[in-house]
């Protein structure tokens, strides 16, 4: 080393040239004016696969594509080198084993001190490694992309939920508020009529029969509001999963009758003639004030949303279990209605305009499922709406005073 | 001649039979109907108009809403003046929304009830 150090010291030419062969990472080689290859170093060797002696005199169009070559690039190359000095790009090499490489090169144009083109200089770099990281880096980013927009729709879809559900709960108050004051209004109403009469020297409110008769009146709206918070409480109890029931013999024919008797005034303010077909009297252990609940929040549904029309009242014998429905004739439930009806709080889309809380389906199906039942809805616009409960017949001898919310046994 | 005749839409027949006792009480003649479409057709078939409709907003059928759209496109009843009557917030807004002479909050006071009518009353007679 010291020696050719020396050596370089007293000939400049010999020192670059040694300098140039020693570079192992860029090749560096010249070439004649027509692209011929004049000079090769080791770093040529490395990135091309050619020995000095394979490759010499050899024209560099060698390390090009098939495309490259029949679209004349590498010429093309030496031609804009020529005219602006220097040509640099990016693109694809082949080595002598055929394997390509991503190169950076850069073709630089000799001349004579009188400016006539003597030859090229080439420098050529092996970027392979940096493209594919800058591949991997772009594949990366477009996986990154694709995750951010999936999980945005999801946060969308989400806050969507969200929102459906902060709707339906205003919904519920607004709803809430709506029903209790129906009672209340008529209790204030009659409470000042009364004050008012009696201000006016109007005593006839205290006539026995008369102030039994306002008393039925007052009662029946605190009925009313009793049950609407019932109601309400309901739904905290089977939030907390608290919902029991105390079963007891029962004849269900003479329960579904009694609650159509209970709803007949309302059912024919309604314009609604109440079918009840049923076989034997049909005995079990069921919970009977909960299923007056479930009768009565279907024939009140029937009388909300299908007024004018018949109503049709089934009990039906299924052997290990009974089935009760209430097939009205009015506008139906589409099919995604039918989902969401069920729903604590949800209601149909068309309902709007009608009060209620839109528990009483919610609730009703917690009870049939209570019972080890079900609850089921058939309908489509237009063509009526029946809603079918399933309760299992148990016998006495099975008794069991509370049931937690069971599996359903009806199948 | 003055008329005193009030038409109540109202669907809750509670709320109905408690406004007929309150407004007859006042000398009123009341006629009712349990939603908008009865309310129309009570003013088709009548032979002298009320002098006020009170209004309630939710009901089914036809609710409060939809049977002023109709009446104020009718011309043989747009004219007369209209109470609306609402347990749900927002009572100004929809009175204004409604073009309506009064609003009525839900539970009513009677006191409330009876001046609202009296006045209107005296206005369009």
């Amino acid at each position: 080393m010291k020696s050719s150090t020396a050596q370089s010291i007293a000939h400049p030419e010999d020192l670059l040239r040694i300098l140039v062969d020693a570079v192992d990472e860029y090749a560096i080689f010249a070439m004649d004016s027509d692209g011929h290859i004049l000079t090769w170093n080791a770093g040529a060797q490395r990135l091309k696969g050619y020995k000095a002696d394979e490759i010499i005199g050899q024209h560099f169009s060698k390390f090009y594509s098939k495309e490259d070559v029949e679209r004349r690039h590498p010429w093309n190359e030496l031609m804009m080198a020529a005219e602006h000095g220097k040509y640099q790009e990016e693109g694809w090499r082949y080595r002598k084993d055929g394997a390509k490489f991503w190169a950076s090169v850069t073709i630089t144009a000799l001349r004579d001190e009188k400016g006539r083109l003597t030859g090229f200089g080439k420098v050529t770099r092996d970027l392979t490694n940096k493209r594919e990281q800058e591949e991997k880096l772009r594949e990366s980013y477009a996986n990154l992309e694709i995750r951010i927009q999936e999980r945005t729709k999801e946060l969308l879809a989400e806050k969507l939920r969200a929102e459906e559900a902060v709707k339906a709960r205003d919904q519920f108050f607004s709803m809430a508020s709506h029903e209790l004051k129906t009672p209340l209004s008529s209790l204030k109403m009659q409470t000042q009529i009364r004050k008012r009469r009696i201000a006016k020297g109007d005593y006839s409110v205290f006539q026995p029969n008369r102030l039994n008769e306002l008393c039925s009146d007052d009662e029946r709206q605190v009925d009313r509001l009793t049950s609407l918070v019932d109601r309400m409480l309901d739904i905290s109890r089977i939030s907390a999963s608290q919902f029991q029931l105390t079963l007891e013999k029962t004849e269900m024919v003479e329960v579904v009758e009694e609650c159509i008797k209970r709803m007949l005034p309302a059912l024919q303010e309604a314009g609604i003639e109440c079918n009840f077909v049923h076989e034997q009297p049909i005995v079990g252990m069921w919970d009977r004030l909960r299923i007056e609940q479930v009768m009565s929040n279907l024939l009140t549904n029937a009388i909300k949303y299908a007024p004018g029309k018949p109503v049709e009242v089934r009990l039906l014998n299924r052997g290990d279990c009974i089935e009760i429905y209430v097939k009205d004739f009015g506008a139906g439930i589409s099919a995604v209605d039918q989902e969401k009806i069920f729903l604590p709080f949800e209601r149909a889309a068309n309902s709007e305009k009608i009060a209620g809380l839109g528990l009483g389906l919610f609730i009703s199906r917690k009870i049939a499922e209570a019972h080890g039942g079900k609850m089921q809805v058939e309908s489509a616009p237009n063509r009526g709406t029946k809603f079918s409960i399933f309760l299992p017949v148990i016998s006495e001898e099975k008794k069991e005073t509370t049931y937690e919310i069971a599996e359903n046994t009806c199948h | 001649m003055k008329s005193r005749k009030i038409l109540v839409i109202e669907d809750d027949s509670d709320i109905r039979r408690n406004m007929k006792v309150l407004l007859e009480s006042e000398g009123y003649e009341v006629e009712l109907a349990c939603n908008g479409k009865e309310g129309l057709q009570a003013l088709e078939t009548c032979v002298d108009l009320p002098a006020l409709i009170i209004l309630d907003l939710m009901m089914p059928i036809m609710d409060g809403f939809e049977f002023r759209r109709v009446q104020q496109v009718s011309p043989k009843i747009s004219h007369i003046p209209v109470a609306i009557m609402t347990a749900n917030g927002h009572l100004v807004e929809k009175q204004t929304r409604l073009d309506a002479s009064a609003g009525i909050p839900k539970p009513p006071d009677i006191d409330v009830v009876i001046q609202v009518t009296s006045e209107i009353l005296a206005k369009a007679n």
